[in-house]
């Protein structure tokens, strides 16, 4: 059979769309992650260039120079969230999760950071010992 | 932050009311601890713990690291003091003076978890060092747990001393905030 036979073309046609699809299954989401990555620091510094020039450097802010970032515009209110003991957390929290952790009147709370993050997810409205309180970081 | 009743906006570092309604108001600071879920709840085995779907796995060992760039600060009358985690890694347990309160500024090592608490217990002030793996006072040299503040054995065993509000925070961000007024130690 010759090289150029229409069976051999076919077979090299679909190697180049298998090998074309394969590099597109891997390339493009690392392309993406890589892009999104960028985005995200390039976010970061400019929140912080913002930061430094509404605030100066070494200025506690105050209300004429208070002008936070809004991240989302109404961020949901977060509360009646599962508080469970820490036998009933065993295989839900790691060991190795940083938590926030406090103490009101003898009762002892933590908040997995893990869990605190995201722009929706930055104040935990929660009762303690007693106190209303809010948890955030 | 913005509190849904009076649609204040509030600094979450200060916790103080910068704009609306409640301008000027001052929540207070109730002092917390930033550490690994193993410790915390040993330190304080009745605990709770909040359960929530996870955003990420990335708060979790290795966080808190010797080139993470991190502090422990504390808010004061007339502006701020910090001491830097690196710092606190080479001589923790460190006694300081804040506002003229006697305080020990501690990290442990293997989880990197930094403390600041009054070091004034029963009407004496304590000084603070460490001892193998052990942290002792001179005083009295009992043993303490500078996660829970908690005197575990010696002539102190049982007295606790009183955690005060330290807050973890990236250098960069504090300096932006604190910087003029700050000091190192």
């Amino acid at each position: 059979m010759n090289e150029f036979s229409p069976r051999n073309y076919a077979r090299r046609t679909l190697r180049c769309v298998a090998l074309g699809a394969l590099a597109a299954v891997c390339v493009l989401p690392a392309t993406a992650w890589l892009l999104d990555r960028h985005e995200r620091s390039v976010r970061i510094a400019n929140l912080r260039i913002r930061e430094a020039e509404t605030l100066g450097v070494g200025r506690p802010p105050t209300p004429e120079n208070f002008h936070p970032i809004e991240a989302v515009p109404r961020p949901p209110v977060v509360s009646g969230f599962d508080v469970v003991s820490a036998i009933d957390a065993t295989g839900k929290v790691q060991d190795n999760e940083f938590v926030l952790g406090t103490e009101v009147n003898g009762q002892a709370r933590a908040w997995p950071l893990n869990v605190m993050t995201g722009p929706d997810r930055e104040v935990f409205n929660d009762t303690l010992g007693g106190l209303s309180i809010a948890a955030t970081w | 932050m913005i509190d849904s009743k009076t649609e204040s906006l509030w600094s979450h570092i200060l916790g103080e009311a910068m704009r609306g309604p409640m301008i000027g108001t001052k929540l207070e600071t109730i002092p917390s601890v930033m550490t690994e879920w193993s410790d915390w709840k040993v330190s304080h085995p009745d605990t709770t713990v909040v359960l929530m779907p996870r955003a990420t796995s990335a708060y979790s060992r290795g966080f808190h690291n010797p080139d993470s760039g991190l502090l422990i600060g504390l808010l004061t009358s007339t502006g701020s003091k910090s001491w830097q985690f690196p710092t606190l890694y080479r001589s923790s347990p460190v006694n300081d003076t804040v506002d003229g309160i006697p305080v020990v500024v501690s990290l442990k090592r293997e989880t990197f978890t930094a403390t600041i608490f009054d070091r004034r217990t029963g009407g004496r002030e304590l000084t603070f060092r460490s001892r193998g793996d052990d942290i002792i006072d001179l005083e009295t040299e009992s043993t303490w747990d500078l996660l829970s503040g908690l005197a575990v054995s010696g002539s102190l065993q049982g007295e606790r001393l009183q955690l005060l509000p330290g807050i973890v925070s990236d250098s960069a961000v504090w300096s932006l905030y604190f910087e003029s007024e700050n000091s190192k130690r």
